[in-house]
C-alpha cells in the first residue's frame, strides 16, 4: 500500500528526515516511536502533504501513484489521513458543514453518489457514537471550545466518515486521559479492517497497550534505526531512547 | 450642474434656519489633516460640479428587481432622496412631516450640509406597537453626477418595538450620496435598524448616524457596505438613561479600489448600560478599511458594561486596513473591554481542511464564510441575512 525510499525532506533549510524506508502493507498497524526532534511529526507531515515541508530526496508510492504528485486535498480522496498532534479549531465553521463537505468532496472525487442528507446524519450519528463524543456536534464550530480529549475523538470520528485506506495517528495519546485513550483506540480497532492500514506514530508505549501493531520502527535523528514486533516497544519502555542511539 | 456651496446659497433663505446656515459656514471642509479624516479629503464633496436635483427614472421594476428576495410589511421607496408613493405600501406606519431645525450640534460639515439639503427621507413614528414589524426603505440613487440628500428619523415610543431594514442601491455609476439618520428610542422600546449598500463601483456615500436612548431601551444598528467606491458610516450613540443596551455591527469588504471607514462613538451617559460592538473587515486586492471605535464612559455611569471587536482579515498584499478602538472611562465601577485583530488567512485551519479533503479554493471560502458568520447572524430578518450572505460571498 505505501512504498517509502530512502526519503529525506527539511524544513525551512534544515534536514530532518535523513533516508527512510518504510513498506506498509494493507492490514498492517505500524507504529512509529522515537524521541521528541527525531522526525515522527515531519514524516507524518510529509505524508500528508504539508507545503512547509520540502522533500529533497527519495519517492513515496501509494497504493502505486506518486505521492508526490498529489495535492493535500487529493491525498485524502486518495484515501490518506492524518489525525493531528493537535487538531485545529475554526471558529465559524459547523462541525456538520465541515465534514459533509469533505465527505462530498471524497465521493465526488471517486465518482460515487454522495450519501442523502438523511444517510449522512443517520451516519454521523453512528460514528459520532462509536468514539464517545457525548455532546451533540451540530451547531458547534470545528474543535473550538472542544476539551483536548474531544478533539482527539473528534479526529477519530472525522477518520470514521471518511473510512481511509491508510491512517496516521500522529501522537492521538498525548493530552489524552486514560479513559479516552481506550475510547480512542476502540474506535480505531473498531475501523480496523483488511483491507487498511495504520500508521501509529507515538512517543511512548502506553497506546499501543490498546492499539496492537505488527511492527514496531524506532525513528531517531531521521532514520529508521530499529524495527521489530511489538516486543520491541516494551524494551524501549524499559530501557529508554538511549539504548537506542 | 453646480458645487455644493453655491447649491446652498441659492436655496431660498426661509427655508434654512439662520443658526445653520451660519454653522455650515463657520465650519471647515473636513480634510486628511483632521483625525477622523486622515484618509479621505472631501474638497471634492464640496468643489466638483454635481446635479443636485435630477429627473426621476426609477421604474417598478427597478424596484421589483432589487427588493424582490426581501420579506417586509411595509415597504418604503426613495429616489435621490425623494419619497416615492407610487411604489411604496406605508401599510399604517405613521410617516411625519419634515420639521425645520434649529439644532446646531453637528459633527462636521457635511452632516450640516444633509441638514440643511434634505427635503426628504423616511420620517417613522412608532407608537403602541408592541409586535415588531419588519419595514424596508430601498433608497435608489440614479442619474449621472447626482448629488442625493436624505435624512431618516425613526421615533419609538414607550414599550413599542420596530425593525427597519435600508438598502441603498445605485441605479448609475456616478452618484454621491449624503445620507442622515436619527434613531430615538423611548424607555422599554426596541429598534433593529440594519443598512445595506449595493452601490455602483464609482458611487460614493457618506452617512452620519446619531441614536438616542431612553432607560431600558434596546438598539441595534448593523451596517454592511456590501460595494460602493467610498462608504464613510459615522454613528453616535448617547445613552441618555440608565440600562440601554446597544449592539453595534458591521461588516465592511473593500475590494479593487473600494475604500470603507467605519467611526463610532458610544457614549455612556447613564449608569447601568450595555454595549456590544462587533464589526469585522475583510479587504483583497487595493482594497482600503478603516474602524474607529471609541466607548466613552461618563463619571455618573457606573456599571457600564462594553464590550469592543474588530477583526480583519487581509487577503492580499495591497489590501489596507486601519483599526482604532478607544476606551476613554471616568466611572470606577465598570467592565469594558477590547480587542483588535488584522490577520491573514489561518494557514492552520487551512492546512486541516485539506488534509480532510476540503480542495484549497472551497477552504478558503468556508473560513471566510464562518469568519463573517457571527456578525451577519446578528440580523434577525432571514431574508436580509440571506442577502448579505450571498453578496459577500459572491465578493469572495
Amino acid at each position: 500500500m505505501l512504498e517509502i525510499l530512502n526519503l529525506h525532506a527539511s524544513v525551512e533549510g534544515n534536514e530532518i528526515l535523513k533516508g527512510i524506508n518504510l513498506s506498509v502493507k494493507a492490514g498492517e498497524i505500524h507504529a512509529i516511536m522515537g524521541p521528541n526532534g527525531s522526525g515522527k511529526s515531519t514524516l507524518s507531515n510529509v505524508l500528508a502533504g504539508h507545503n512547509a515541508f520540502e522533500v529533497t530526496k527519495g519517492s513515496v508510492l501509494f497504493e502505486g501513484k506518486n505521492l508526490f504528485d498529489l495535492s493535500p486535498e487529493e491525498r485524502a480522496w486518495e484515501g490518506i489521513f492524518l489525525a493531528f498532534q493537535y487538531p485545529v479549531e475554526i471558529p465559524g465553521v459547523s462541525m456538520t458543514n465541515f465534514i459533509k463537505t469533505a465527505v462530498e468532496a471524497k465521493y465526488k472525487y471517486q465518482e460515487k453518489d454522495a450519501p442523502s442528507p438523511a444517510e449522512f446524519l443517520k451516519m454521523m450519528k453512528e460514528k459520532q457514537a462509536m468514539v464517545g463524543l457525548a455532546k451533540s456536534l451540530a451547531g458547534r464550530s470545528v474543535n473550538e471550545g472542544f476539551s483536548g480529549g474531544e478533539k482527539k475523538k473528534n479526529d477519530i470520528f472525522q477518520m470514521a466518515m471518511l473510512e481511509p485506506k491508510l491512517a496516521i495517528l500522529d501522537e492521538t495519546d498525548s493530552g489524552l486521559d486514560i479513559d479516552a485513550l481506550r475510547i480512542v483506540a476502540e474506535g480505531v480497532n473498531t475501523l480496523k479492517k483488511p483491507d487498511n492500514a495504520y500508521i501509529v506514530i507515538t512517543h511512548y508505549q502506553r497506546l499501543l497497550e490498546y492499539i496492537v501493531p505488527d511492527v514496531v520502527h524506532i525513528l531517531h535523528d531521521g532514520k529508521i534505526v530499529k524495527t521489530g514486533d511489538k516486543s520491541l516497544a516494551f524494551e524501549l519502555e524499559k530501557k529508554g531512547y538511549d539504548w537506542v542511539k | 450642474m453646480q458645487n455644493l456651496d453655491t447649491y446652498i446659497h441659492s436655496l431660498s433663505e426661509k427655508n434654512i434656519a439662520p443658526e445653520v446656515l451660519a454653522t455650515y459656514n463657520s465650519l471647515d471642509i473636513p480634510n486628511k489633516k483632521m483625525e477622523d479624516w486622515k484618509f479621505r479629503d472631501t474638497q471634492d464633496w464640496f468643489q466638483g460640479a454635481y446635479n443636485f436635483s435630477p429627473a426621476s427614472i426609477l421604474t417598478s421594476r427597478d424596484v421589483k428587481d432589487s427588493i424582490a428576495d426581501i420579506s417586509y410589511d411595509a415597504l418604503l421607496v426613495f429616489e435621490n432622496g425623494l419619497y416615492k408613493s407610487d411604489f411604496s405600501q406605508p401599510q399604517h406606519i405613521q410617516l411625519e412631516d419634515r420639521k425645520k431645525s434649529s439644532e446646531t450640534d453637528f459633527v462636521n460639515k457635511l452632516e450640516v450640509a444633509n441638514e440643511i439639503c434634505a427635503q426628504d427621507g423616511a420620517r417613522i413614528h412608532v407608537s403602541n406597537s408592541e409586535s415588531s414589524q419588519h419595514i424596508l426603505i430601498a433608497s435608489f440613487y440614479s442619474g449621472a453626477d447626482t448629488y442625493a440628500f436624505q435624512k431618516n428619523t425613526v421615533y419609538i415610543e414607550s414599550g413599542s418595538q420596530l425593525t427597519i431594514t435600508e438598502i441603498h442601491i445605485s441605479l448609475s455609476n456616478s452618484v454621491r450620496v449624503n445620507h442622515a439618520l436619527t434613531i430615538h428610542t423611548e424607555e422599554h422600546s426596541s429598534c433593529e435598524y440594519t443598512t445595506v449598500h449595493s452601490l455602483h463601483n464609482d458611487a460614493q456615500f457618506i452617512q452620519h448616524v446619531r441614536i438616542q436612548q431612553e432607560a431600558e431601551s434596546k438598539a441595534t444598528y448593523a451596517t454592511f457596505p456590501v460595494s460602493g467606491k467610498y462608504i464613510r458610516s459615522w454613528v453616535q450613540v448617547d445613552k441618555v438613561g440608565e440600562q440601554a443596551h446597544t449592539h453595534l455591527n458591521g461588516l465592511f469588504f473593500p475590494i479593487l479600489k473600494e475604500h470603507c471607514e467605519q467611526y463610532i462613538f458610544v457614549n455612556h451617559l447613564s449608569p447601568s448600560c450595555e454595549t456590544h460592538k462587533l464589526y469585522k473587515g475583510l479587504a483583497n486586492d487595493s482594497g482600503f478599511g478603516v474602524f474607529s471605535g471609541k466607548v466613552y464612559v461618563a463619571r455618573d455611569a457606573q456599571q457600564t458594561n462594553a464590550v469592543q471587536t474588530n477583526k480583519n482579515i487581509l487577503l492580499s498584499d495591497t489590501a489596507k486596513i486601519h483599526s482604532k478602538p478607544q476606551l476613554e472611562i471616568y466611572a470606577d465601577d465598570v467592565s469594558c473591554s477590547h480587542g483588535s485583530t488584522t490577520g491573514q488567512i489561518d494557514k492552520d485551519a487551512l492546512w486541516y481542511m485539506q488534509s480532510r479533503g476540503i480542495a484549497y479554493a472551497e477552504a478558503i471560502q468556508l473560513l471566510l464564510s464562518g469568519f463573517i458568520n457571527d456578525v451577519v447572524q446578528t440580523v434577525s430578518i432571514e431574508s436580509v441575512r440571506e442577502r448579505i450572505r450571498t453578496a459577500i460571498v459572491h465578493k469572495l
